[in-house]
């Protein structure tokens, strides 16, 4: 099956240069739709969901590829195949931007910039390192996950009557973004959250730009400071933005950062 | 409408008044927490529930903490991650599940609703949420993902049985088929779902033993039965069946769980001790009768009869040889083979074992070096290997033909062949020649025996470091070749090649 099917692939956009945007776990390519119209006149768009979330092929879930976001990686650089993407600005979020730092070092030529949004190399804490986390707790987050999945917690659970195509229909009866698979979201969390990068950050060769939040618990600001020190050629944007998620709660800002950064 | 002032004797009150008493008092009191919030977490409004539930006082929170900050690490994953991108793309949440950290450190289960309102840029201002106690349901739901998981490992264990594990209803028609029943049956879930039983089972047709199984089954009697299934492929194949009778709502029999289980190995041995049986009564008899009868006929007589002595002497010692293999036969059963190595010559050995044989309508012919070949060995069990070899030689030979038995030296091992011109064995029956009881099919009526010779055989050479090869081609004979390991330097050092020879 082609990855454009596969990963549910979105292309739209006036312009030549390609904007690939990757979401990160526990939401799909909608997260970015408060992003997308500020780059829509100048490049072609490029928008996925990661096999397990949106509107992926659920079959196409392979529990040992995806047991490493080096799994993930390919997916994204088999669409760049296929859309046959050169010269591309990454955006990633959270995990993704991992994931984009993969796919760089693997496939350089693809990629001429990365904008990594929240990033973080390792979630839990290892000595001197501070992720935010310990283990304990993505422990917890996955027994957790577990309660919002079951049967009668309709909210982040898949919309079986949801039209995929128009998720807006379902919207009244059923939280209809988002949508994921809860065993493969658990994995998927789980995957995320005990994945450790930090060897690979300095390999990465295409000029990068780290979006940092105020008080952003899943990526906290010494661990955006530690990206930026560890990750050649790569600009550190502390935006006044809050919280994990700057591209919904602070869009212009976002934007705005983007734009600054791909000028240069 | 009225009516409430005279309860109350409240004249100064109106309704609307009164109205907004009761709602504030709803709100406040309610049975669930409201709470209001800006979009970054911030709150900026809880009722007296909310603030009873988590034991803070309303100062601690308004205006000071996050809605973020009353969940655990976590809870705030998931917040960042779900809760909040949700609120913002789709405006509301529904029955979000999350554990709140009160103010004495204890967690309260809760389940989240939340609707936000934006202004007229989209841009969101403020999200109101309800929240219930959700401690009986978090209970509840620990429970049934304690089920779930229990189920789960249930059904990988049915997986991943050797057994066949299926599930019928009670007139027989297959639901579930594991791959354990595919193995055995050689049909896969996908042809036998749907299907009867009994094309595997045919104890289940319709007859006397199927109403007695249902009999049970109806009485709630679980039952076992070693029965013959046929698979796929028309081949019988031994099993024991287990049923177990489920039930429904009122009663009645529901379906019934089969598990059935391969036994043809131990049918197979089952039959092999009474043939075993059988035989070694038959062998053990025979010499018993022929010495009695001689013993009788002498008594009546009264007289010495050279002859009959014989046939007495001899007979006792085919007996002793039949007792004595039985007896090596459970040493080395038992792991008990006891030998007492020491250096002997080989060439010896066999030379005095085919001494024996001279005596018979069959020649010998011996073929060996002129050295004398060293190996370590118990010469006791090692003439034992040659006599039973040759014995079987001749014993298969019963047109005569000669037997030749040659001795090699080679670089590391001696080597001993018994080759005879007899009847030979086929390829089918090769593999199984050195297996306790094993007696070639088509021989085993005519030829006296227990199939044990071959078996002590082996066992013997195996436990001197060597090995057996067999070759044969029915119609024309067998070559049985023993392969010994040398001892260390004998045959290069010739001051040691008259040593133990003696004894």
């Amino acid at each position: 099956m082609s990855a454009l099917a596969r990963n549910n692939v979105h292309v739209s956009g006036n312009g030549e240069r390609p904007m690939i945007f990757a979401h990160g776990y526990g939401c799909d390519q909608h997260m970015w739709r408060f992003i997308t119209p500020a780059f829509t006149d100048a490049y072609r768009l490029i928008l996925f969901d990661h096999v397990g979330a949106g509107g992926s092929d659920l079959t196409a879930y392979d529990r040992a590829k995806y047991s490493s976001l080096q799994g993930y990686a390919q997916d994204l650089l088999e669409i760049c195949g296929e859309l046959d993407v050169k010269h591309a600005v990454f955006v990633g979020h959270s995990v993704s931007a991992m994931i984009g730092v993969l796919a760089a070092i693997e496939e350089p030529e693809r990629f001429d910039r990365l904008v990594l949004i929240g990033p973080s190399p390792r979630y839990i804490n290892d000595g001197d390192y501070v992720g935010g986390f310990t283990r304990e707790d993505i422990g917890g987050l996955l027994e957790f996950q577990e309660s919002n999945y079951l049967g009668w917690s309709n909210n982040l659970a898949p919309a079986i009557m949801g039209n995929p195509d128009r998720p807006e229909l379902g919207a009244e009866l059923t939280n209809s973004f988002c949508r994921t698979n809860p065993k493969i979201a658990k994995h998927f969390a789980a995957v995320t959250f005990l994945s450790d990068n930090r060897v690979d950050l300095p390999h990465v060769t295409t000029p990068s730009l780290i979006l940092q939040c105020q008080e952003d618990v899943i990526a906290p600001l010494e661990v955006g400071e530690y990206v930026h020190r560890h990750l050649p050629g790569s600009q550190l944007a502390i935006l006044s933005a809050t919280g994990h998620c700057p591209h919904l709660s602070a869009p212009d800002e976002t934007i705005a950062a983007m734009v600054a950064f791909l000028e240069t | 409408m009225r009516g409430l002032e005279i309860v109350d004797g409240d004249v100064g009150m109106n309704d609307d008044d009164l109205l907004h008493d009761g709602l504030e008092a709803l709100y406040e009191e309610a049975p669930c927490g409201y709470i209001f919030m800006r979009a970054d977490g911030t709150l900026i409004r809880v009722n007296q529930t909310f603030l009873r539930w988590t034991g803070y006082a309303r100062e601690e929170l308004v205006s000071v903490r996050r809605f973020q900050d009353l969940l655990t690490a976590p809870g705030q994953i998931f917040y960042e991650n779900q809760y909040a991108p949700l609120i913002h793309l789709q405006g509301f949440v529904k029955e979000v599940s999350f554990n709140l950290l009160c103010r004495d450190q204890e967690l309260l289960p809760v389940l989240v609703n939340s609707v936000q309102r934006s202004d007229e840029d989209g841009r969101p201002l403020v999200i109101a949420s309800t929240i219930f106690d959700a401690t009986d349901r978090r209970a509840y739901e620990r429970e049934l993902l304690a089920e779930r998981r229990k189920a789960e490992q249930l059904a990988d264990i049915v997986t991943a049985s050797h057994d066949a594990i299926v599930r019928m209803s009670p007139a027989g028609v297959v639901q579930s088929w594991n791959d354990g029943a595919e193995r055995w049956f050689g049909y896969s879930a996908q042809e036998m779902v749907g299907g009867q039983l009994q094309t595997v089972l045919p104890v289940l047709a319709e007859g006397e033993e199927r109403r007695r199984i249902d009999a049970d089954l109806h009485a709630g009697r679980p039952v076992y039965l070693e029965t013959v299934g046929v698979r796929a492929d028309r081949r019988p194949i031994d099993v024991s069946v287990g049923l177990a009778p489920h039930y429904g709502l009122l009663g009645e029999l529901s379906d019934v769980s089969a598990i059935i289980r391969d036994i043809s190995e131990r049918r197979a041995l089952e039959r092999l001790q009474h043939e075993f049986l059988a035989m070694a009564t038959h062998e053990l008899r025979n010499p018993i009768t022929v010495i009695k009868g001689h013993a009788q006929l002498l008594r009546r007589r009264a007289a010495y009869d050279e002859r009959f002595v014989d046939i007495i002497i001899d007979q006792s010692d085919q007996l002793r040889s039949l007792v004595d293999d039985l007896l090596l036969a459970s040493q080395i059963e038992a792991d008990r083979l006891e030998l007492r190595l020491q250096a002997i010559d080989l060439v010896a050995e066999v030379l005095a074992v085919a001494e024996q044989f001279t005596v018979g309508p069959t020649v010998v012919e011996v073929e060996t070096p002129s050295n004398p070949i060293m190996i370590s060995a118990d010469r006791q069990r090692l003439r034992q290997v040659f006599v039973n070899l040759l014995t079987n030689a001749v014993k298969y030979s019963p047109d005569g033909g000669d037997i030749v038995v040659r001795v090699t030296n080679h670089e590391r091992e001696a080597r001993v062949a018994v080759i005879d011109q007899g009847i030979g064995i086929s390829d089918d029956a090769i593999p199984h020649l050195f297996d306790r009881f094993y007696r070639v099919a088509s021989t085993a009526s005519d030829a006296p025996g227990i199939g044990l010779g071959l078996f002590i055989t082996q066992r013997i050479v195996e436990s001197h470091n060597g090995r057996i090869e067999v070759v044969s081609e029915p119609g024309h004979g067998s070559t049985f070749t023993v392969v010994l390991p040398l001892l260390h330097n004998a045959a290069s050092s010739p001051s040691r090649q008259t040593a133990p020879l003696s004894s």
